[in-house]
């Protein structure tokens, strides 16, 4: 059984932040790609550098910024993993990826055929909100060809329709598609082609790239309650610097 | 406990295919799948060709379909090479699957199964929900790297080898989407800490040094671009040396075409008959004619569980011909239609007869793609003699080996230019020591001129490295100083690691070399000294210092000074 101070679950934003912060933490996380969370999910928001509070998320602000990755508090998307990889590398944080959270008392996980039992004194889940789902979304990176301009109708924020969100290059776009809580990927696969088939002239240009592997998802618990909950944050930044700023309590 | 007719675990290829080829035979199905979406590499993996088939493959049904409704769509970004999209493709199979009443389970990890003496009775596994188990009259294990048979308790071949591994990511080229896939190195999937460096290596190393909107990117892939892992040991195997050999099972359930797509880079460092074909030989690109047998899916000593997948048991060469997207359609197929026969009479896996399974689709005819193979081979000495003066000498130098051509050979010796190094290879694959003197004088020389493969490409090994190599085959030992010099002092990876393989040969045969081949060796292991290093696919720089000293260290060991 190997022991760790603390185990964190989801190489996430906000758990990398605390783990670059902290010593003696085991992050794991059941995908193969870091900042899933937000990358997989397209996020298109970044924060600003004065709204950092931590110089761990300042510094990565600069690195993303050095790569162009960043502009005008958008981000490019496809940065996010390659760019966290490296962070996690510069920051020798343990991670273990493609691992599983079977249980958590005791910590027992599990990647590929081996499972192991894992003690840690604290425990903190950032990939499971403890609030149940209240909106949940189906994203797709879109293309824009021949200078297309996304049409003022969908710039809207409005939570319940088909939005698209402008991305770090004029044509880079993320069509955010409203779905219910209990939509599966099946179905939600099934609705988003649909609506992007059948959608108005204006938006002809732009084309679907890529669609999300995973789903974008807010839930009702507030941010205090549920501040460990990576993807509660609205982006991958401040994920970051509460992970950090928790670390540093 | 919930009881299906049949569990499927792993919804890549092969697992979509074995759950659809059942559930439309009338079997209830439950299909288990980590990821969020069906397809695996061909899907979330980004690979969108088919290798070798002409990038389509619309003797498929779904693949039809979803190239019909991509080419007609207008709203995906269009891909650049002539592919049908991942992204309808996960949802096609997700349809047709659901349509066929296949249950799917998605976020589903296997975690154990449920057994009965040796016979696998169902599968328990993890997903957002928790815990679950379910029982099954048959299990499938489409897991890729065999996670169910693990669990099992089956037995692996024990190659050690593996493929470099891919990581790959979407991005815009000429106003289309297309996949990056670098080769990264390679990868113990198997060991939890090399897997995430390897992860985490992998994707950082793709960083530019400006994102930039021409290029810009769309999404690293979710799942890793993983071409082997275990091999099950299986009732039968498929082998390298049978294929190449045309020793094919009598009667098998598929038939694959296609290469031993090799993408090692240090191919010293595998087996000797492997590195012929491929280096001396240049028979990298040559497609065969690839029987698999049946019980190359069933594992040895477990009943109720049959493997389809990149695990079937084949040695690791061979899997290198058997783990395309098309083999998997097929390895897919077959294990569920054998399933399906399996429950309907009530027999064991092993008791379905390969007539009953192929009974539901049609085979090429045997002799026919046996004599395909043999027809790659050139029979007329005066023809092989032609090719083999050619930069690119096809198969020539095979085919020589393959016939036991030798003494025609020998006035090739005399001529200048490629001639003389293809008849030098063809000789020394057949331990003809006529072939020493051109041998020595390559290496010597470090002769950096380099043979095309069959697809007009030059190889990395130069000639010199390959002589090298062989001087070792042919324990010429007057070239032992030869060799030593150049281990000891050449700048080229391709020159010290042959030079190294020849002298772990000459030491371990010839009692008058041990002493101080042992002490060079030693010198090797025990010092400081860097083996120079190569570059990967992907442009990595490889140092294969450690690797090569773990392997002399075994070598020292095993020598009686």
């Amino acid at each position: 059984m190997s022991e760790y101070k603390t185990f964190v679950y989801g190489a996430t934003f906000w758990g990398i932040g605390y783990a670059a912060a902290s010593s003696d933490v085991l992050v794991v996380d059941p995908g193969i790609n870091p900042g899933h969370e937000f990358a997989d999910t397209f996020c298109t928001k970044i924060s600003r550098l004065e709204q950092l509070q931590t110089e761990l998320a300042r510094d990565f602000y600069s690195v993303l910024q050095k790569h162009n990755a960043i502009h005008d508090g958008k981000i490019h998307p496809a940065a996010l993993v390659p760019m966290l990889c490296s962070f996690i590398l510069e920051h020798k944080i343990n991670v273990l990826l493609e691992t599983v959270l079977l249980e958590k008392h005791p910590v027992c996980v599990m990647s590929g055929a081996l499972k192991w039992n894992i003690s840690a004194d604290q425990i903190i889940d950032t990939l499971n909100p403890s609030g149940t789902v209240r909106k949940k979304y189906f994203n797709a990176i879109l293309h824009g060809e021949d200078n297309a301009v996304i049409p003022e109708e969908y710039l809207n924020d409005e939570a319940e329709l088909p939005t698209i969100l402008p991305g770090r290059f004029p044509s880079e776009a993320v069509l955010r598609y409203p779905i219910s809580p209990e939509t599966d990927y099946a179905c939600a696969r099934a609705k988003i082609e649909a609506f992007w088939r059948k959608r108005p002239e204006s938006l002809f240009k732009w084309k679907i790239a890529v669609i999300a592997p995973e789903f974008y998802e807010i839930t009702d618990s507030s941010q205090q309650k549920d501040r460990f909950f990576s993807q509660g944050y609205s982006d991958p930044l401040l994920a970051m610097d509460s992970g950090i700023m928790e670390a540093l309590k | 406990m919930m009881r299906y007719d049949i569990i499927v675990a792993g919804a890549g290829t092969a697992g979509v295919f074995a759950a659809l080829s059942a559930a439309k035979q009338g079997m209830n199905v439950l299909l288990l799948e980590k990821t969020t979406a069906c397809g695996g590499i061909g899907t979330n993996g980004a690979i969108a060709p088919y290798y070798d088939r002409n990038f389509i493959d619309l003797s498929e049904e779904i693949d039809k379909k979803v190239f019909d409704r991509q080419e007609n769509s207008g709203f995906l970004l269009p891909l650049k090479r002539n592919c049908v999209s991942t992204e309808l493709l996960k949802g096609a199979f997700e349809q047709e699957l659901l349509k066929n009443g296949v249950e799917i389970i998605y976020q589903a990890v296997v975690i154990g199964v449920l057994s009965d003496s040796n016979r696998v009775t169902g599968l328990k596994w993890h997903d957002p929900q928790g815990n679950h188990e379910a029982a099954a009259a048959v299990v499938i294990d489409s897991t890729a790297d065999g996670i169910v048979l693990a669990l099992a308790g089956a037995e692996f071949l024990e190659d050690g080898i593996r493929q470099p591994y891919a990581r790959i990511y979407s991005y815009l080229a000429d106003d289309s989407l297309w996949n990056f896939g670098g080769d990264a190195g390679y990868v113990d999937q198997d060991d939890p800490e090399n897997l995430s460096r390897e992860c985490l290596k992998s994707a950082a190393a793709q960083i530019p040094e400006m994102f930039c909107e021409e290029e810009k990117r769309f999404l690293t892939a979710p799942v890793l671009g993983l071409r082997e892992g275990r091999h099950l040991r299986g009732c039968e195997t498929v082998r390298f040396s049978d294929i190449i050999h045309n020793k094919q099972p009598e009667n098998p359930i598929a038939w694959e075409y296609a290469n031993f797509d090799t993408h090692t880079i240090d191919l010293v460092f595998e087996k000797e008959d492997f590195y012929l074909f491929c280096v001396t030989a240049l028979q990298w690109g040559t497609h065969f004619n690839i029987a698999i047998p049946f019980g190359a899916l069933l594992p040895a000593g477990i009943e109720g569980v049959i493997a389809a997948g990149r695990l079937i048991s084949a040695d690791h060469e061979a899997a290198q011909g058997v783990r395309m997207k098309g083999c998997m359609k097929h390895l897919g197929t077959v294990a569920g239609t054998a399933a399906v026969i399996a429950v309907k009479k009530k027999i064991s896996l092993s008791e379905v007869s390969v007539q009953e399974i192929t009974a539901f689709y049609p085979l090429p005819e045997r002799e026919t793609l046996l004599k395909q193979n043999t027809d790659l081979w050139l029979t007329d000495p005066v023809e092989m003699k032609e090719n083999l003066r050619k930069r690119n000498p096809g198969t020539a130098i095979w085919s020589a080996y393959l016939k036991g051509i030798t003494e025609p050979l020998y006035e090739l010796l005399e001529e200048p230019g490629f001639a003389r190094v293809h008849g030098a290879f063809a000789l020394a694959l057949q331990y003809d020591k006529h072939a020493l003197e051109v041998l020595r004088e390559l290496a010597e020389n470090q002769d950096q001129n380099r043979s095309e493969t069959l697809r007009n490409e030059p190889i990395r090994e130069p000639h010199g490295a390959i002589a090298a190599y062989l001087l070792g085959r042919l324990n010429d030992t007057e070239s032992f100083p030869l060799l030593c010099n150049l281990f000891e002092n050449s700048n080229d990876f391709f020159f010290v690691s042959s030079a190294w393989h020849s002298l772990l040969r000459l030491t371990e045969n010839n009692s008058e070399l041990r002493r101080s081949g042992y002490d060079i060796l030693k010198k090797f292991v025990v010092g400081q000294r860097k083996i120079p290093a190569f570059r990967c696919y992907c442009g990595e720089i490889c140092d294969a210092t450690e690797k090569m000293k773990s392997i002399t260290l075994k070598h020292l060991n095993n020598i009686t000074l």
